[in-house]
């Protein structure tokens, strides 16, 4: 046994640098669903090419749960070696605001730092020539559907949203629902219309974000952004949605989409594994919500998911290794498959998708045609739940899109 | 009033009769036995909320290395703001009604359960019950219950009362009475105990008494019970305050505060503030301001408490 | 004496169908976590084709709330000990003794009810890092009892006010000193109080969900909340198993109650005389 052992080793050592890193390294997440499978099955699929290291995770209660405990621990000085953050600094675990605190590891230096995020972008990783974490794959927002629920009702996609709202009207004769949502989630309302605002806004000026920041438009003097706003109204007023949308969590909305009761459901591709685990026999496809017209329409994909290096790390060649490994080890590719995101590779030439985002694939080549998530960019995690919130009180009548794009000049000026 | 502990006990005089004053004790506990007490409680709440009630007055987003010294400008943004003055509203409205409703709930419960009923004990346990129950499961039953396409509704569209439908933790109006309702329904078994131990204490004589004088049962509740039941609703009416005021988990899970700040309170704007938007200073400068709230209320509470028991002395 | 026997047969019944209306939360809750998982999100007034108990053997293995109830158990009855030992010793002092002092401690208990423990964490957990208390029972046990501690004193003190003090007295003149006095005398007197702060804070401990999760991440030593919350999922939760453990949880409580049912109501009652 013992003589296996060291055999093993031995052909290890000389098949892989990998035995250069050794000792422990502690790496925290949220979890998905119970724990959190993709991570552990890319935590695993690291020990077993860096045999000498071994990588405790942590998974914490999705929601409110991970953040405050991510923050407590870095504050704490309890930092763990490797977290779990989000491209830019419009969320509550986004990297930049962690890299500005001094509590992230500078990647630049890596071998695989100027190639590993697509340019389009960069700002979200990128901050005065310092990279602040290596993705763990490309997310696009694309409306999941029920393929069978589709034959069945006997209509076709919409191209645009004027046929989107007829659809709606033509489904709701029928009993159905186009579209599930989670109203009274303001992660899950605000990514629709920031999904609506990728069509509309940044369809019409792909640099609005930076003038935003530059204070050289506002979200209420902006047009565009009265047009997306008025179209989730359209959407709700044309009977897109479940009924009782406004007072739908996740635990109604998912339910509502996997069981059949509504076509499609707006999403990051990533949950498309958590609803099939509502429903195994679920058959999904996806298309690119529509824009005003069909030429307009803009699809979301951004480095969302990543993981960042802690700056203080007690063992930090063996934490900058588990990073190549997401990089260049096949790491990347991995976690994507199991969670049903796309590499950057995937990304980038819209082949070898998972069959269910084939119907994507045409506009995930139209590389102008494609921009980050609209919020990722936004000056603090304020402006995204103002415009989740937002969404429920548009839903509920309290709220006109005016009064809503004022809130988020608010929001966003905040001190 | 008698202490019913002191009867306990056979052979001992009753401490009321022969003196006025009972003598203190010829040996007192040291102070050491308080040592313990006094350093778990100095370090653990003391030393820590002004460690960090001090970034109150500071302009922290809870990440930076250093924090900027700004004043009073928290509170200042704090009175100029709308959220923050609906919070401090709802905080007071929610906090009203779980102090009335789950204490009269809780009186009506005592009082129909302090008598010789045979399975008197069973029911005890059925309506305290939700007490046992965690925060986190609460939420997602009621979630459940309030859903649109869930039992409330469908019971509504059985009973033929469709109309009625509603989305009930997101309709401006009911979102709020939804989460009162989730309260009384978990509180009042805790209201329940606590008035069936006073109604304990009372002596079964007195009662009797008053219906041999031919008392109605209303007169025997209002002349004869709430009085002697005094100390005991003031317990359950302290608890009851501090906790109302400070009202964070039902609201959180059920409505997050919405729709559209429709019950948000202060203590959710504390926790949003401070962990979702990163502006710590803001979110303990409220936390500040909940605390002198709650403790003002408890104080104001006690000593109203202390002058009525003075004057029905 | 018929009426009255009537009368009160009336009132059992309408007190029976109230508590119906209070049970429906629990009788939905057993409903769900007994439905097979392919029925999960039929009609929610639907019942069940069959009971399938496979949640609560599922929950129990793969939430490991074997270790969960255990953690559960040594976290609530640890705190619940240091809290009355702390709080009765301490209460006693300060209800014995008179001057200043007396006052000002007091009065330091009685602030530290109402101070929002949330301004600390981050200095607290500081402070455990160092002392090396992350991730342990102590850790998270001291926490608890420095947490709930000035409330228990405040209906401890209350009690002992009201308390005689002859039973010590006659105690001392036969000689014992103040710590056997204390031991054998007053704090059996106490016992009501010792019921009410038990149960306040054994339930608070018992239910909290965010101080285990924060102080005992990562170590196996998560309590029974923080392992219903694994069943918790972002697009897709397993409701079947999230009640089951909310159910099993629920069990110890309960049972706590019933058994306490007579000390508890004597103890608030003692509690109610301060």
């Amino acid at each position: 046994m013992k003589r296996t052992l060291a055999l093993l080793s031995l052909t290890a050592l000389l098949s892989s640098p990998a035995l250069a890193q050794s000792g422990e390294l502690r790496l925290i997440a949220q979890a998905s669903e119970q724990g959190n499978p993709s991570m552990q099955a890319l935590v695993d699929a690291f020990m077993k090419k860096y045999p000498n290291v071994k990588v405790r995770t942590e998974f914490f209660p999705i929601g409110t749960g991970y953040p405050q405990v991510l923050r407590t621990q870095l504050q704490g000085g309890n930092a763990p070696d490797l977290f779990y953050v989000t491209a830019g600094s419009g969320g509550l675990v986004s990297v930049l605001p962690f890299l500005d605190a001094g509590y992230v590891a500078d990647l630049s230096k890596r071998p695989w730092a100027k190639t590993v995020i697509p340019t389009a972008s960069r700002g979200l990783y990128w901050k005065n020539n310092q990279l602040a974490a290596v993705p763990l794959g490309m997310t696009p927002i694309a409306a999941v559907y029920n393929v069978d629920l589709l034959g069945q009702l006997g209509v076709s996609l919409p191209k645009t949203m004027p046929e989107l709202l007829k659809t709606c009207g033509v489904i709701r004769s029928k009993g159905k629902s186009m579209f599930s949502l989670a109203g009274a989630n303001p992660q899950n309302g605000g990514l629709l219309a920031a999904t609506l605002a990728e069509n509309y806004v940044l369809g019409s000026d792909p640099q609005w974000n930076a003038k935003r920041t530059a204070g050289k438009v506002t979200f209420a003097g902006t047009p565009s952004w009265k047009k997306a706003l008025q179209a989730l109204l359209d959407m709700k007023n044309a009977g897109c949605f479940i009924p009782g949308v406004e007072g739908a969590d996740l635990p109604q909305a998912a339910p509502a989409m996997a069981s059949g009761q509504a076509l499609a459901f707006v999403i990051p591709t990533g949950a498309i594994s958590a609803l099939k685990s509502i429903n195994p026999k679920l058959n999904l496809g996806a298309f690119v919500l529509p824009g005003p017209t069909a030429a307009s329409t803009v699809l979301a994909v951004s480095p969302t998911d990543a993981i960042a290096v802690s700056k203080n790390s007690k063992n930090l060649p063996a934490a900058l290794a588990f990073a190549d490994f997401i990089a260049t080890g096949g790491g990347s590719e991995l976690y994507t498959k199991v969670t049903g995101d796309i590499s950057t590779r995937q990304a980038a030439t819209g082949q070898n998708l998972p069959p269910e985002l084939s119907g994507i694939a045409t506009a995930l080549r139209n590389k102008s045609r494609i921009a980050p998530l609209i919020q990722i960019e936004w000056s603090n995690p304020q402006v995204y739940t103002t415009l989740g919130e937002g969404v429920q009180g548009l839903l509920t009548g309290q709220l006109t899109v005016d009064a809503l794009l004022a809130r988020l000049d608010a929001a966003w000026n905040r001190k | 009033m008698t202490s019913h502990h002191s009867r306990n006990i056979p052979g001992v005089a009753h401490p009321a009769t022969g003196r006025k004053r009972p003598n203190p004790p010829r040996h007192v506990p040291p102070w050491a036995w308080a040592v313990p007490a006094v350093v778990l409680v100095f370090l653990a709440r003391y030393v820590a909320a002004v460690a960090g009630g001090w970034y109150a007055f500071t302009d922290w987003n809870g990440l930076t290395p250093t924090a900027t010294f700004t004043g009073l400008e928290n509170f200042r943004q704090i009175f100029t703001d709308q959220g923050a003055r609906t919070a401090l509203l709802n905080t007071v409205k929610f906090a009203a009604c779980f102090v009335v409703l789950t204490n009269l709930v809780g009186l009506f419960l005592a009082v129909a359960l302090n008598q010789h009923l045979r399975t008197r004990y069973l029911l005890r346990t059925a309506f305290f019950a939700p007490v046992v129950m965690s925060q986190l499961a609460t939420a997602f039953i009621w979630r459940f219950l309030f859903d649109y396409s869930g039992p409330i509704n469908g019971a509504l569209d059985v009973l033929g009362l469709g109309a009625l439908k509603k989305t009930w933790l997101a309709n401006p109006t009911w979102s709020f009475w939804a989460v009162v309702v989730v309260l009384v329904w978990q509180f009042s078994g805790l209201a329940m105990v606590i008035l069936l131990a006073g109604l304990q204490g009372i002596p079964q004589e007195v009662e009797e008494a008053a219906e041999i004088d031919g008392a109605s049962s209303w007169q025997r509740l209002v002349r004869v019970t709430l009085p002697l039941l005094a100390p005991a609703l003031a317990i359950s009416i302290q608890l009851s305050v501090i906790s109302g005021l400070a009202i964070f988990d039902q609201v959180m899970a059920l409505t997050n505060g919405g729709p559209l700040g429709a019950t948000e309170t202060l203590a959710t704007q504390v926790y949003k503030q401070t962990f979702v938007f990163g502006r710590y200073g803001y979110g303990t400068a409220l936390a500040l301001l909940l605390t002198v709230l709650i403790a003002a209320a408890a104080i104001i509470q006690q000593l109203t408490t202390r002058a009525a028991e003075r004057r029905n002395a | 004496m018929r009426s009255r026997k009537n009368r009160l047969l009336t009132r059992e019944i309408g007190l029976w169908l109230l508590a119906l209306i209070w049970a429906i939360p629990f009788l939905f809750l057993i409903v769900i976590s007994v439905k097979p998982t392919a029925e999960l999100f039929t009609s929610a007034l639907q019942l069940p084709s069959r009971i399938d108990l496979s949640s609560y053997a599922g929950a129990w293995q793969s939430g490991h709330l074997g270790s969960a109830l255990v953690s559960s158990l040594i976290i609530t009855g640890g705190s619940v000990l240091g809290i009355v030992a702390l709080s009765s010793t301490a209460a006693y002092t300060l209800a014995r003794r008179e001057g200043n002092i007396a006052v000002i401690m007091g009065l330091l208990f009685l602030i530290g009810i109402v101070l929002p423990s949330q301004l600390g964490l981050i200095p607290i957990y500081s402070l455990f890092k160092r002392l090396h208390l992350l991730g342990t029972y102590t850790g998270l046990i001291l926490l608890n009892v420095s947490t709930w501690l000035p409330l228990a004193i405040f209906l401890y003190t209350g009690f002992l006010r009201q308390l005689s003090h002859e039973y010590e007295e006659a105690a001392q003149i036969d000689g014992a000193s103040v710590w056997y006095t204390f031991l054998h005398v007053v704090f059996p007197l106490l016992r009501p109080v010792t019921g009410t702060v038990a149960i306040l804070s054994g339930l608070l401990i018992w239910n909290d969900f965010f101080n285990p999760l924060v102080f005992l991440s990562g170590t196996g030593k998560t309590p029974l909340p923080v392992a219903v919350y694994s069943f918790v999922g972002n697009y897709a939760t397993q409701w079947n198993y999230v009640f089951a453990a909310v159910a099993i949880a629920l069990v110890p409580a309960l049972l706590f109650f019933i058994f306490a049912q007579r000390q508890l109501i004597q103890g608030f009652s003692g509690g109610v005389k301060g």
